[in-house]
């Protein structure tokens, strides 16, 4: 069956597993039909990204943890923003101490929006909630 | 100890005089001839006010002042001027000066001490309420973090009781009751962005055009997915605190994507003109728009225009927050050809800026 309208698809990138299945189902529970990719690194990001290219489908939002091993938030970011096919992505930085320097860096790389992320699963729900509405909204607009 | 930079003795004479009969002895007065013997004095000694005279040879006066400011903000300047120094006198007032003296040789010397009591006294009192402000908005951020925990719980066990429910009328219930504690989590959320973002850190000069470019690399891709675009003038450079300038100037170029017209594509404009010693930097959309009864309101936290829509409030109370806490201003203005919200912030402008605005360049 094709559906007139994909569901819209956000891809979480976060080292961490439990904080991945937390905002994986957080999302879910607020977003039927929201699909949700994950990825544990930076690389394994920026594999789905070019798997998405090839098949004309890419996520609507991009949330990035800023510490991971290997390749840090901002690195994918900065591959993200100079890849033509890719830097029209909304693409959000969550830390879990959101000082100033990180929050700077954040902007100077062309993220889309800053957020710090909750310590605990039930903080979890509203700052996905607060910071989807406004990006998966964006996405919804019309098209060029 | 009171510091007096005077490059004429005679002048330095009046005033040391009145000084002495004003404050009968009182206050030591120390005299420096320069602006850089004047700073050296700063350093070494512990100086409660300065009396600084605005035609130092080499220097322009609001120059002076300026540096003066720049280098011990926690001391009072007051500017000593001749008969007919009165606009150098207000603009010395706009770099920082507390207030100012015309000099003359009836100098009242008790007028003298007054200013000088005065001076220090507005001076102590303002960085008492910067203190004051700065551990309200600590308490506000405190507070908002102490009530998260208890709620995290309230929310999850009402979640728990209504799965375990098998009553219709007390599942609903549950729900809705599950639902306002949602909410409430989320303007706390916003209480403690709020505080965050608030308590500003030292206002240092921000390269708008380093800002502007980075906010049109960032949106202008996006809006083109739509058939907009994000255009960018030349602003000159502000003082503000800059994670939480970005993040504000962030909030506005997405709420105005947020608030984009379902039937136009969305163009969002950023620009800057000096107004004085301000700048101001217009954000504007041709979205929705805000309705003039509304553009008030808007700043208040909690208040969010859209009925149902999720989210609490534009980020606004945020962005006024930031503003103010560097000294500025925001308001709602209508969007270009009257379509749409302008958003603008009056931000200070540098020193130097400001000094070369009242001081055109001459060339000779």
């Amino acid at each position: 069956m094709v559906t007139k309208e994909p569901p819209l698809q956000v891809l979480l990138v976060d080292d961490n597993p439990g904080d991945v299945l937390l905002m994986q189902e957080t999302f879910e529970e607020l977003h039927v039909g929201v699909e949700v990719l994950t990825a544990g690194d930076g690389a394994e990001a920026l594999d789905t990204l070019a798997r998405g290219m090839a098949d004309g489908r890419l996520p609507d939002l991009v949330v990035l943890d800023l510490n991971m091993p290997g390749m840090n938030g901002i690195e994918v970011l900065q591959a993200v923003r100079a890849s033509d096919g890719l830097r029209h992505l909304p693409v959000i930085i969550m830390t879990s101490t959101a000082a100033e320097e990180e929050v700077v860096e954040a902007y100077r790389h062309y993220a889309s929006s800053f957020v710090t992320k909750p310590q605990r699963p039930a903080e979890m729900t509203e700052a996905l909630r607060s910071l989807d509405a406004f990006w998966l909204r964006i996405a919804q607009l019309p098209k060029a | 100890m009171i510091l007096l930079i005077e490059d004429n003795p005679g002048d330095a004479l009046i005033v040391e005089e009145a000084l002495e009969d004003g404050v009968h002895g009182e206050v030591a007065c120390i005299v420096a001839e320069t602006l850089a013997e004047g700073l050296d004095a700063l350093d070494a000694h512990d100086i409660a006010c300065i009396l600084c005279d605005l035609g130092l040879p080499g220097i322009q006066g609001t120059d002076a002042v300026g540096a003066l400011v720049d280098a011990h903000p926690d001391v009072p300047v007051i500017v000593l001027t001749g008969q007919r120094g009165a606009e150098v006198a207000v603009a010395a007032l706009a770099a920082g000066a507390q207030d100012y003296i015309v000099k003359a040789a009836d100098l009242d010397p008790d007028a003298l001490a007054r200013a000088i009591r005065y001076a220090i006294d507005r001076h102590r009192i303002r960085g008492e309420l910067r203190r004051a402000n700065q551990r309200l908005t600590e308490f506000a951020g405190v507070v908002a973090h102490d009530l998260k925990a208890p709620l995290a719980g309230i929310v999850g066990y009402l979640k728990l009781a209504s799965r375990q429910s098998t009553d219709e009328t007390v599942t609903m219930m549950l729900d809705r009751a599950g639902a306002s504690a949602t909410e409430l989590a989320s303007i706390i959320d916003t209480l403690l962005d709020f505080a965050r973002f608030s308590s500003a850190g030292v206002p240092e000069r921000v390269d708008m055009a380093a800002l502007t470019e980075d906010l049109h690399l960032a949106f202008d891709p996006i809006l083109q997915q739509h058939g907009g675009r994000i255009e960018v003038s030349d602003i000159p450079d502000v003082m503000a605190d800059e994670a939480a300038l970005r993040h504000a100037m962030h909030n506005l170029v997405a709420n105005a994507l947020k608030y984009a017209h379902p039937e136009r594509p969305p163009v969002v404009g950023i620009s800057g003109v000096l107004d004085g010693d301000r700048v101001r930097v217009s954000v504007s959309d041709n979205g929705v728009g805000i309705p003039a009864r509304a553009r008030e309101q808007v700043f208040e936290m909690g208040v969010q225009l859209t009925p149902g829509s999720q989210g609490i409030g534009l980020g606004l109370p945020s962005v006024r927050n930031v503003v103010q806490a560097n000294g500025g201003r925001v308001w709602v203005e209508d969007g270009p050809d009257g379509l749409g919200t302008t958003i603008v912030l009056s931000l200070p402008v540098p020193a130097d800026v400001r000094i070369s605005l009242d001081h055109p360049p001459t060339h000779h």
